[in-house]
């Protein structure tokens, strides 16, 4: 049965294990070059949060200069969100829509084998290979965005649901949906398209869920401080993920939603009369109207709690889908 | 002896109406060459995918050799299938269905199976989807046979292949039989075939068992009778009449009996077993459920 499974699976497992090798090897010489840049460009102090060492360029700016180095970052970056929808429309809904659509379960399913023993090893096989390989990929991101997250932080939710947990969790989920709606819709076409939607879907309602899981910390501090000292608490808000940054005055009234306000509309709040644009002390007038932010922030300690929670959710999910599949195919089909 | 397939009030429907077999109660003795005759859609396939545990009835019950159906590996390595267009995998070779084969059943013998291939001069390397719908049988009945089952069932086998090859497709059978001492189960809606290799017969129509008998028994006991013009309903109460015709003169009736016909004024004829098939399923004369003993 095992020799079965692999026989029929071999062709795609090869084409992923070819494309597997291909991200790697990409990954491997881009990825080097990367740390090295990340040093020599002195990013290293930066994100240990010192002001640059090299040169005369402040760390912003080294930043986005690293930053705009690599399109390799937008080619890498949905690689592992894709790879998850991938395997449930080409590994999980072929899996049994297909042995339905050609007949074949009348072959399979009258051999010396019954029927959930061929599911399981079916499911069990695939699915270990398809989470397996995410595995993997993970790895190679995580250590290739290596320099990127020490900047930016793994709390994006591009950065977050391709480190840790989830991306196994996401891919077992996937699978598990191919698999079952394939029972049920026995067409390969239209169970691959559905897989891929309903991946689709789940993915961004525990996306929205996730902020709602853990409290955010919320952070205070006056606007016009870009010039002065770091405010307490704002390197928290740096490394994670950031759900909303509101500009209030002292009254509360909410003047921006989007982290910055023009100046025109300081300078009208100040009723100034200006005479002379060049004398007008910005800074002063945001002290004297109160500004500040506000920033709803999900700090980067609260990684690993969120992991757990979507890696349970996902793989609950997955468990449910193999309990439904083995049901459906059982009693269901026939 | 246990009876090879024993159904009764066995009804199976798709979806809310269709009912494709309905109220089926027959018991297909084991030893035999059986075959299931009927038009199509008369619920052959229905009754033989019920049989091998690829469908789940929606009423009544079926035992296969005495017990249920597909209802663990050791009742599925008694009974062998062989589905209609003898489906198989079209991108694995001959020689990887026959691993297949030898890999999912414990009671594969391979000398049957590289045997039955030699003689069939198959390509063992030639991918399934390459092969001529011959090929493609006789593959999936080697598949079947070296399974060593105890029942082979077979649906519709021969019915796409061109003559030749439902010839040496059925001679392939019936060696088979003859080696390994084999329950058939054949449906078929060519008499052709059945007449050549069965020895049993279940006639379904409508989903429902309209003639069941030894062919031998069957067609002793029935008698095609042709004399002057006369009522049907003055014949002897042994005789029932399955189906009869009348011209200005002259009465054709096909007669069954267990008896001997005396009337002098018929003249007898041997019935042929199509005749008699068509007979029970021509639906203006079907008469009742009928069946003969032995």
């Amino acid at each position: 049965m095992i020799w079965l499974t692999w026989r029929q699976f071999r062709t795609p497992a090869l084409v992923a294990a070819a494309a597997l090798v291909i991200a790697l090897a990409f990954m491997a010489v881009t990825g080097s070059r990367l740390a090295h840049d990340y040093t020599t460009l002195g990013l290293s102090s930066c994100a240990a949060g010192h002001e640059a060492q090299v040169g005369t360029l402040s760390c912003g700016d080294l930043q986005r200069k690293f930053l705009g180095y690599y399109p390799a970052l937008r080619l890498l970056g949905p690689l592992l969100l894709f790879v998850p929808a991938l395997i449930g429309a080409f590994w999980g809904a072929p899996l049994i829509a297909r042995e339905l659509e050609a007949g074949t379960q009348r072959l399979a399913w009258v051999q010396s084998v019954t029927r959930t023993r061929w599911l399981g090893i079916k499911l069990a096989v695939i699915g270990a290979v398809g989470v397996g390989l995410t595995a993997l990929l993970s790895l190679a991101i995580t250590w290739w965005s290596g320099p990127f997250d020490r900047l930016n932080g793994r709390m994006s939710p591009e950065a977050f649901a391709q480190r840790g947990l989830v991306p196994l969790a996401y891919a077992a989920f996937a699978f598990a949906l191919g698999a079952a709606v394939g029972a049920v819709i026995h067409r390969t076409l239209p169970a691959m398209a559905a897989a891929l939607g309903g991946f689709v879907l789940v993915r961004i309602g525990v996306q929205w869920l996730r902020p709602r899981l853990v409290n955010p910390l919320e952070l205070s501090y006056p606007t016009f401080t870009f010039m002065g000292d770091e405010p307490p608490g704002r390197m928290a808000s740096e490394h994670g993920w950031v759900l909303s940054t509101r500009t209030l005055d002292s009254a509360g009234h909410v003047l921006s939603s989007g982290g910055t306000v023009r100046d025109d509309v300081v300078i009208r709040l100040c009723h100034r009369n200006i005479a002379d644009i060049t004398k007008f002390d910005l800074d002063a007038c945001g002290r004297e109207l109160g500004l500040h932010n506000v920033v709803r922030v999900i700090p980067p300690d609260r990684f690993w709690v969120l992991q757990a929670w979507e890696a349970a959710i996902f793989g609950g999910l997955a468990l449910v889908l193999v309990g439904f599949t083995f049901w459906w195919v059982r009693r269901r089909i026939g | 002896m246990t009876a090879a397939i024993e159904a009764t009030g066995l009804g199976k429907r798709y979806g809310r109406r269709r009912w494709a077999l309905r109220d089926c109660t027959l018991s297909v003795p084991a030893g035999r060459v059986v075959g299931l005759v009927g038009a199509n859609g008369a619920g052959k396939s229905t009754l033989l995918h019920l049989a091998v545990g690829l469908l789940r009835p929606t009423a009544g019950g079926i035992a296969v050799l005495g017990a249920p159906p597909a209802a663990g590996p050791a009742q599925l390595a008694r009974v062998s299938f062989v589905a209609q267009d003898a489906p198989l995998y079209p991108g694995l070779s001959v020689a990887d269905h026959l691993r297949l084969g030898r890999g999912l059943n414990p009671g594969w013998d391979d000398g049957i199976a590289t045997d039955r291939i030699d003689r069939l001069g198959l390509d063992r390397d030639q991918p399934a989807g390459r092969l001529s719908g011959g090929q493609r049988a006789q593959l999936a009945l080697t598949l079947a046979v070296a399974k060593r089952p105890e029942l082979l069932i077979l649906d519709e086998p021969a019915s796409s292949l061109d003559p030749l090859a439902r010839r040496e497709f059925l001679a392939g059978l019936m060696e088979a039989v003859a080696d390994q001492e084999l329950t058939v189960v054949l449906s078929s809606h060519l008499l052709g075939d059945v007449e050549r290799v069965c020895d049993h017969l279940v006639v379904l129509d409508g989903g429902r068992v309209r003639l069941a008998g030894d062919v031998e028994d069957l067609l002793a006991a029935h008698h095609l009778l042709t004399g002057p013009r006369r009522d049907v309903r003055r014949l002897p109460a042994s005789q029932r009449v399955v189906q009869a015709s009348h011209t200005e003169r002259q009465t054709t009736l096909l007669v069954r009996t267990e008896e001997p016909i005396l009337d002098p004024a018929w003249t007898e004829a041997a019935v042929g077993l199509e005749d008699l098939v068509l007979a029970y399923m021509a639906p203006e004369t079907a008469p009742e459920i009928a069946e003969v003993a032995g």
